[in-house]
Order: C-alpha cells, then structure tokens, then sequence
C-alpha cells in the first residue's frame, strides 16, 4: 500500500512541471514527515533516481541528433526553462494526433449499419468482373489508405459490376482483390461495344440474302435495222381511192432498239417508215407515206433461233396522196398500226447478226380530208399486209 | 513374315485413319452431339481444315470406289443417314459439324459428287452498301405515277345506215394512276407490283351522207400491272411494264345529228385488255419527283356493245330497241409523260 502511495506522489512529482532538485528535497521531506523513514528510504531513493533516469532519457531522445549537449551536462537552473517548453511541444503532438484520429473518424457505424455495410461488400465481392474503360484525369481511391490518385491516361479495368451504398465501382487487380474504389459514373462498359457480334447460343440458319444490284454500270441492248417488202390488201382505203388493184407493193425501214435480259419478253422501241405504191384499175396511182412509232416485245428464242415480236405503233405522220387524171390530192391520217412478226438469226463471221422475217401488219386507218369530199368505207377499217423483211442485228455495248 | 505381318497391319490401319476436311462456310459451328439445337463447342470459319471421322469417310473396298460418279450409291458407311460428320474440336473433343459446312477430300470419285452450296447459310455480313438509313428501319420500295396519255383514237364506227364520207378523229386522251409496290421476297429487287386505275376519254366525229355522227368513249378500268426496271443509275432509269385492265365502265355514247334533231344513245360492254410498254425515267428531276415519258399498247379483245338507251329515229340506228355492234380485236398505241414518286 505504501509502494503504491510513493508511486502515486512520484508520478505526480513527475507531471509537475518544475523538477528542481528543490523540489526532490521538499519531497523527501514530506515524505520523511509523514511516514517513518526506516524501510521506505531506500525505494525513494531508488524511485528518485528511476525518475531521474526517464526524464533524461525522453529529453535526450527528444534533442537533435545533431545537437552537442546532452541532459547530464544541464545545468538544472539554467535549463528549466527548456524543459518546460519540451513539456508543452510533447502535449501538443499528442493533441494533433487525437485530433488526426477524430478526422479519420468523422462517420460513426451503427452496429446494424456495419452490419449492412459488410453484407453489402461481400455480395460486390461475389458480382461478376466486368471491363471497364477509366478516362484519363479520374479520381480512384485507394483502398488500403484512402488516398486519391488520378489516372494519367485512358485504361482499361476490371471491376465489380454491383456498387456499394455510395453508387462506386470496386476496381480489382490481378488476382480479383478489390484495389481501388470509384464512382460508377466513372468507367464505361466497352463489353457492349467490343460485342459487335454476339455468337448465338443455339444454331440458327440466316436466310438466304438478296444481292441487290441498285444501280447499273451499262446497258445491254441491239440495234436492229430491216428492210421489209411485201403487198398491202387495202380494204378501208379501197373506197377511199375508188377502186384500186387488190395489191399494191409496200416498202418499210424499221429501226428498233430492243433491250437484252434473260426475261421472255425483250421490250423496245421500234420507227418505222413505210410507203406503199399502188395503181387504180382504170388510171392513176396512189401512195401512202406514214411514220410510226410504239413499243415492240421480242421473245427469246424459241426454236432454232427464232424469235417472234410483237408491236403496236402511233402514227407520227401518215398522207396519202393520189393521183388520177392527172390531178392529185392529199389526205392526212390518222394510222394505228399491230405488226406480228416471227425472225430468224443467223451469225456471220463477215457482217456480224443477220436476220430474216416474216410479218403480218393490220393498220386502222382514219382519214381526215377537210373539205375534200370522200367516201369511207363503213365495213372495213383496217388494212391488212403481209412482208418479208431482212436486216442487221448489232449487239451493244 | 514379319513384312507380311506389318503389311497386313497398315492395310487395316489405312481404313482408320481420320479424313481431311476444309470447311466452306464463313462460320461453321462444332456441335456437341448431332443436334442443331445441342451445345456449340467452337467455330471454326472459312478454310480451316478439319479432321473427319472414319466412320464418315470409310468406304469398302470394291465397293463404290471404282464407280463412274453417276452410279455412286451413297451407304451408311460414310454417313448417308446423318446430316453430320464426326470430328474434334481444337482442344481435343469429340465434336459434330454439319455435312454441309464441310468439303471432304475423299480423294476419290465421290468428290465429282460433291455440289456447292449457292449460299451461306452462316453468313452473317451485311450486304454493302448499307441502306440510306440503317440500321433503323424505313419503309421503302413503293412507287406512285401519274401518266398523261395521247394517242390516236381506235375503235369500231357504229355501223351507221347512212354511206360514211369523211372522219374526224380527235386526240385521245388518257390519264392513269399507278401505286406499286416492290415485293421484298423476290431475288432480283427490280420487279414491282401494283394496281392501274385508268379514264379514256376519246372522240371521232363521222359525216355521213345525211347527217352527222359523233362517237365518245369514256372508259375506266382497274387491274394488276408488273413494272420491270431494266435499267437504272443515279439520273436515269428505263422500265417495261405490263399489265391487264379490267373495264369497269367502257361506254360509247352515240350521237347523230342533222340540222334540226339529234338523238344519242349510249353503248356499253364489259371486257378488259392488255397494257404492255416501256418508259423512260429522269430521276429526281424535279426534287423528290422523276419525270417519265414513254409508250405503251393496249390490246383490246373482240367484244360487244350493247345499247342501254331505247332510239325512236330508224333513219339513225339499226333497231331502236336492243341494239348492238361489234368491235373486233384491234390494238391502240399511246405516248405519254408523267411523275413518279419513289420513297
């Protein structure tokens, strides 16, 4: 108990603040008084100097290394003053570190919150580890200290996909232990754009793909030039001349332009011009000029080479002009005109596609005389011609 | 001995050893199990080579080996039966890859046998060029025209009582509303489909010896019509047509006159023709609207007009009850301009 009572004073001894040797004296005088100096003097005096001991050792564990003085050589007067300033720099660190410590420990847990908190880290812990793209210049915060560090340029990480109650993202290392934490917003996931083409799970046949040709370089067609000869039956035009042979000659030169795909029907265009010369029973002849135009469809061929086309054309000019006694008239018309005919195609080494045909027109005729005074024939409105025909084929381009 | 024994051995082992295979698709999977619907293990694409099972490849000997290819009859022993061949995949394990996606070197005559595949089924590449606003969809492929036509009038004159001595025709007219549209599933993207509505209005007007004549046809028809684009680039197109027309109203009003009465009737019948002709486009000549000119022929079938009008002048009809006439099969040739609207 008396051990415990001179430990006590010592210690209070020690916090004060003046360690005179005064002091040390007053102390044992105190201690002489109020308790028997017999057993006790010698644990004082070895307390005294313990006490000695420690401060020497904490001042000298306090000066510059550099410094040339050591305790023992202090002059305990001379120096009290610096002693009492160590004192005070020893309470004021010990201040700036609890005070460091309450910093660091702003946010106090509730158990339950803990409790939370520490389900919440280990359910991130077990979420999928995704890829990540972190820009340049972003904030991550180090786990281990909770030290900021900014990246100096883009890189690509792995992280957790769950987020913590802050919404941030726990980036992993290597070997998937969390190393740093960042703000979701922060990374962007390039699995969605790396995936461009996601291999599907089950086999599944793509549908056959249509090859659109949108637009063509050339176009494929030939140039048919024919010469037809043949006899035209008139049959409206018979009362309209009064009277002419049941034939007369026909001359026609056609030029058409026709298409080439691999379709049956070829389509094109045909002009045509055609007189026909005839002469009437008594005196007198008459002729017949038209220019015609219309679309023409040509089949492929169908056996041996030959082909059979079909057209209908506009009148663009028709006249018919007859002569008789010595006087002439002119009538304009008004022609619409159906050619059946069926070609054949021969090739040359010579003159390139020759061609031979065979061909049935029916023109309507509608005449206009003006004043001159005629007769139409109310039975008939067409005339019938039937034609050889020779030509040239060319094939273009 | 020995060398016998040693022959006899590679004889046997030749029929076991495992066949190569190149694979001819772009992305042929390897399969876990025979089934298309099973696991897929690995990819391999286009030019990779392939180890096949003997069992698909084994083929007997004197058997079909010697056969002209036309005569190879195709035997369980290389796997007539399954779609599949039996492989590996790259790390070793047994694997299925479709018949299909694989050419064999049999080094026999089974590979005149062989027939290459027209497409790829596994192809997952996107035809170029892209379409204007992919990848969001629009609806394209319709096409709408307007044609103004003009042509010659060509029809049968009423059989009229009184001797014909001159004719009139006027310019007939023809405007025709086209709506189209391109069928997505056929090959060729050119071909459209779609529905003409067409109004004919023509006129010829007769001088007969006592009085006059004027024959008005007013017809107005709908039907199918196919376009065809034979050829196109950026400024100019050239399509062929053709079409049937089916006449909901094909009138023929009959109108006689001399100097103090005139009377008319109307005529009308039921038929159709056929449309066939070609234009040509100036494509987006006027902002969004192409310009079109072209030819056309319709081809009409004998028919019949009967009257729907009573008369009460003999000198001027045949009957005045139920009159009728004849028009025989005849074609009428017309030009044409027009718009066209392509979205």
């Amino acid at each position: 108990m008396k051990a415990l009572i001179i430990f006590l004073f010592c210690s209070f001894a020690f916090a004060q603040e003046d360690f005179s040797d005064e002091d040390l004296e007053f102390i044992d005088n105190v201690q002489s008084q109020a308790l028997p100096e017999n057993d006790l003097s010698v644990e004082i005096e070895k307390k005294k100097q313990v006490n000695r001991d420690l401060i020497k050792e904490k001042v000298n564990r306090s000066l510059p290394r550099t410094g040339l003085r050591r305790l023992q050589d202090f002059d305990p007067d001379v120096d009290a003053k610096f002693i009492q300033e160590f004192q005070e720099n020893l309470n004021s660190d010990i201040e700036s570190v609890i005070q460091e410590v309450d910093k660091n420990n702003q946010r106090r847990y509730t158990q339950n919150e803990l409790k939370a908190y520490e389900l919440q880290l280990k359910e991130i812990s077990e979420s999928p580890i995704r890829l990540y793209q972190v820009m340049r210049g972003t904030n991550l915060i180090r786990i281990s200290d909770n030290i900021v560090v900014y990246t100096t340029k883009h890189i690509t990480v792995r992280a957790h996909t769950l987020t913590d109650q802050y919404h941030n993202k726990y980036i992993v290392d290597k070997s998937g232990k969390p190393v740093f934490r960042v703000h979701y917003n922060q990374l962007s996931s390039i699995a969605e754009v790396t995936n461009l083409h996601r291999a599907p799970y089950y086999y599944q046949e793509l549908p056959k793909k249509i090859k659109v040709k949108k637009k063509d370089r050339k176009l494929s067609y030939e140039l048919n030039f024919n010469l037809h000869t043949g006899l035209n039956s008139p049959n409206y035009s018979k009362d309209l001349m009064d009277n002419p042979k049941s034939f007369a000659p026909l001359y026609r030169f056609e030029m058409s332009w026709i298409s080439q795909n691999n379709f049956l029907l070829r389509p094109g265009l045909s002009l045509m011009y055609e007189t026909i010369s005839g002469q009437f029973e008594t005196s007198g002849n008459y002729q017949f000029k038209s220019l015609s135009i219309g679309p023409v469809f040509t089949t492929k061929p169908l056996w041996k080479n030959i082909t059979l086309s079909f057209q209908a054309r506009l009148s663009l000019y028709s006249q018919l002009e007859l002569t008789k006694l010595q006087q002439s008239k002119e009538l304009e018309l008004k022609e619409t005109a159906a050619l059946i005919s069926l070609e054949k195609d021969y090739k040359t080494n010579s003159l390139g596609h020759i061609s031979f045909g065979l061909n049935f027109q029916r023109k309507w005729i509608d005449a206009n005389a003006g004043d001159v005074i005629l007769e139409v024939n109310n039975n008939s409105e067409y005339d019938d011609s039937i034609a050889i025909s020779i030509g040239h084929k060319s094939l273009w381009p | 001995m020995a060398m016998k024994l040693i022959f006899f051995i590679l004889l046997i082992s030749v029929q076991t050893w495992a066949t190569e295979g190149v694979v001819v698709v772009l992305e042929a999977p390897l399969f876990k199990v025979p089934d298309k619907k099973s696991k897929i293990i690995q990819y391999h694409r286009k030019g990779d080579k392939v180890y096949i099972h003997s069992q698909n490849t084994y083929l007997p000997i004197n058997d079909d080996v010697y056969k002209l290819p036309g005569q190879i009859k195709e035997t369980q022993a290389f796997g007539a039966a399954s779609d599949y061949y039996k492989t590996i995949s790259r790390d070793g394990n047994e694997a299925y890859i479709l018949k299909k996606h694989v050419r064999i070197y049999f080094e026999d005559n089974r590979e005149f046998s062989y027939q290459e595949n027209d497409y790829d089924p596994t192809d997952y590449r996107l035809e170029e060029p892209l379409s204007e606003h992919y990848p969001f969809y629009h609806k394209t492929g319709y096409r709408g025209q307007v044609q103004l036509a003009f042509g010659n009038p060509n029809y049968s004159s009423y059989p009229f009582k009184s001797e014909l001595i001159d004719t009139e025709p006027t310019l007939t007219k023809e405007i025709n509303f086209l709506y189209l549209k391109k069928p997505k599933d056929l090959e060729s993207q050119r071909f459209y489909f779609g529905v003409q509505v067409g109004i004919h209005l023509s006129a010829i007007n007769y001088l007969l010896n006592d009085y006059k004549a004027q024959q008005e046809n007013l017809r107005i028809s709908v039907g199918p019509i196919g376009l065809y684009d034979i050829y196109k680039d950026k400024k100019n197109g050239l399509t062929s047509f053709i079409g049937f027309q089916y006449h909901l109203l094909d009138q023929m009003k009959i109108t006689m006159s001399d100097e103090d009465k005139d009377q008319r009737r109307y005529f009308s019948q039921l038929g159709f023709h056929f449309n066939t002709g070609l234009n040509y486009q100036r494509i987006k000549a006027v902002g969004p609207v192409d310009f079109i000119s072209g030819l056309y022929a319709q081809w009409h079938l004998p028919h019949r007009y009967n009257s729907l009008s009573k008369g009460s002048n003999e000198t001027y009809w045949q009957s005045n009850g139920n009159d009728d006439y004849t028009q025989d099969a005849r074609a009428e040739a017309l030009a044409f301009l027009g718009l066209q609207i392509s979205y």
